[in-house]
């Protein structure tokens, strides 16, 4: 018996309704491969195109703190604009407000964002949760395709947030279709969680075999060498490989994993988006924005299905 | 910030002095290895803000100096989020921590103890990974649990005994 129990019944009808469509259509219409493009780089977001860029942040302890702090929230509001998706890790703060208010700066250019928020969880007073920020100009929620992983046996501090999205493409274009898994590790359980994420990650594939494109991105504590059961998954791939994704450039935490085989859609191009250097920050202001840096990686805007890889890129996939 | 003034702020009555020295903990390790102590007290505090980034310092900081035990031990009896925290510390001292043990076992067989200070115990004494028999006893006691976390806890801890 599963350890992890999905509740299904609005996550498989979000899904239907995300995937039910015809994809016969784009069977052979597989990008390009990309060639000997690094598995990881440190730069600033890619160019849009016809591509969108998914992000995973963690915002060290984001609340009325850095709220209070206008220099900090204009950089964080430049930084989710450089996506079109992010999935941001440690919104602590009891008060419901702080996300209204950031989309509020977010959208002050006219742009239309929307958000998602998860429960808020964790074993002591300290309680974090996870959001779903994306542009709606580029990406659709799938309505009612959110929800959090069900943990009876309590194997995880911060059990994972799940939702579907769908990116708008050119009209005859079968959009992308993806699905998130939100994650925020404790990093004194590491091990003994990223066994239970590698079962998560097949829960969720399982749960709806409509979707291919399941994606599991965050703070996972740990470099893509230390996986453990998630790592065991065939096929299983870390965007982000041998670049520190902490300010201190000492350590890296964060990932986004996902199959190749099954999401040809990603496009080779993922890396570590260095604040310090894309901003001209001292280490010291780029603390006082978080001590992770974002972590991002590029996907087609249209759907790719029949099993092909559209790269393999340079770093290992399992 | 230097040491001592991250100390006494954290110490302090004055909110915005805490804040302000429990955020300072959270971008430098070293401080928070200073301050190891008033920042477990801290995860108990009034005030939201003080908790969270006295938890995020907590979270970052690895294991605290040996010297830290006594104190430690001591914040065992402390409020649920204190005493979890200085568990949790105890913990990562692993060999080093052995002196806590006895204490952590009292944890343990007490009946009053908050679930999470008890499961983050059985934990502590698995990182340790030594005990008595009076350890093991509490340890195969634990394992019984119908809670599926302390017993899959109780019964790593006793594995890493040997």
């Amino acid at each position: 018996m599963r350890a992890l129990i999905l509740t299904t019944i609005a996550f498989l009808a979000g899904l239907f309704a995300a995937t039910g469509c015809n994809v016969e259509k784009v069977l052979e219409q597989l990008p390009d491969a990309p060639s000997n493009l690094p598995a990881t780089s440190t730069t600033a977001a890619p160019a849009p195109g016809d591509t969108i860029r998914i992000a995973s942040f963690n915002i060290q302890v984001f609340g009325q703190s850095k709220m209070d702090k206008p220099d900090v929230m204009q950089i964080l509001t430049k930084v989710v604009k450089s996506f079109d998706i992010v999935a941001v890790q440690e919104l602590r703060s009891a008060e419901q407000d702080v996300i209204p208010r950031w989309l509020e700066m977010i959208n002050a250019d006219g742009e239309n964002w929307g958000a998602l928020v998860g429960p808020r969880l964790g074993r002591t007073v300290s309680k974090e949760q996870y959001v779903f920020l994306y542009n709606k100009g580029t990406i659709e929620f799938v309505e009612k395709s959110d929800f959090t992983i069900n943990d009876p046996m309590d194997l995880l501090h911060r059990e994972p947030y799940v939702a579907s999205f769908r990116a708008i493409a050119k009209p005859g274009v079968q959009p992308f279709t993806f699905t998130l898994i939100n994650i925020h590790t404790d990093p004194d359980l590491v091990e003994t969680e990223l066994d239970a994420l590698g079962e998560v990650y097949e829960v969720v594939c399982q749960a709806n075999p409509n979707e291919d494109d399941v994606i599991l991105l965050g703070d996972l504590n740990t470099d893509y060498t230390h996986f453990g059961q998630l790592g065991r998954i065939p096929g299983i791939f870390a965007a982000i490989q041998g670049t520190p994704t902490n300010t201190r450039k000492s350590k890296s935490y964060d990932n986004i994993v996902f199959e190749p085989r099954h999401t040809a859609e990603f496009t080779g191009q993922a890396g570590v988006f260095d604040l310090i250097s894309a901003y001209k920050l001292t280490e010291e202001k780029a603390l006082d924005v978080s001590d992770h840096f974002p972590i991002w990686a590029t996907f087609s805007t249209q759907e790719f299905t029949g099993g092909a890889v559209a790269s393999a890129p340079a770093g290992q996939t399992r | 910030m230097d040491a001592s003034t991250a100390i006494q702020a954290l110490s302090g009555s004055d909110i915005p002095k805490r804040r302000e020295a429990a955020e300072a903990c959270a971008k430098n390790t070293g401080l928070t290895q200073a301050a190891i102590v008033p920042l477990c007290r801290c995860c108990q505090d009034e005030d939201e803000q003080v908790r969270e980034w006295s938890n995020a310092a907590l979270e970052e900081s690895g294991p605290p100096a040996v010297d830290e035990l006594p104190a430690l031990v001591d914040l065992t009896k402390a409020p649920e989020s204190t005493a979890y925290w200085a568990v949790t510390l105890l913990g990562r001292l692993q060999s080093d921590g052995a002196a806590a043990l006895p204490a952590l076992v009292t944890l343990i067989e007490a009946p009053k103890t908050p679930t999470e200070v008890l499961n983050r115990a059985l934990w502590a004494i698995g990182q340790i990974g030594e005990g008595d028999q009076s350890v093991r006893s509490a340890l195969e006691h634990a394992a019984q649990s119908e809670n599926p976390r302390t017993s899959r806890l109780a019964v790593s801890a006793l594995a890493k005994l040997g």
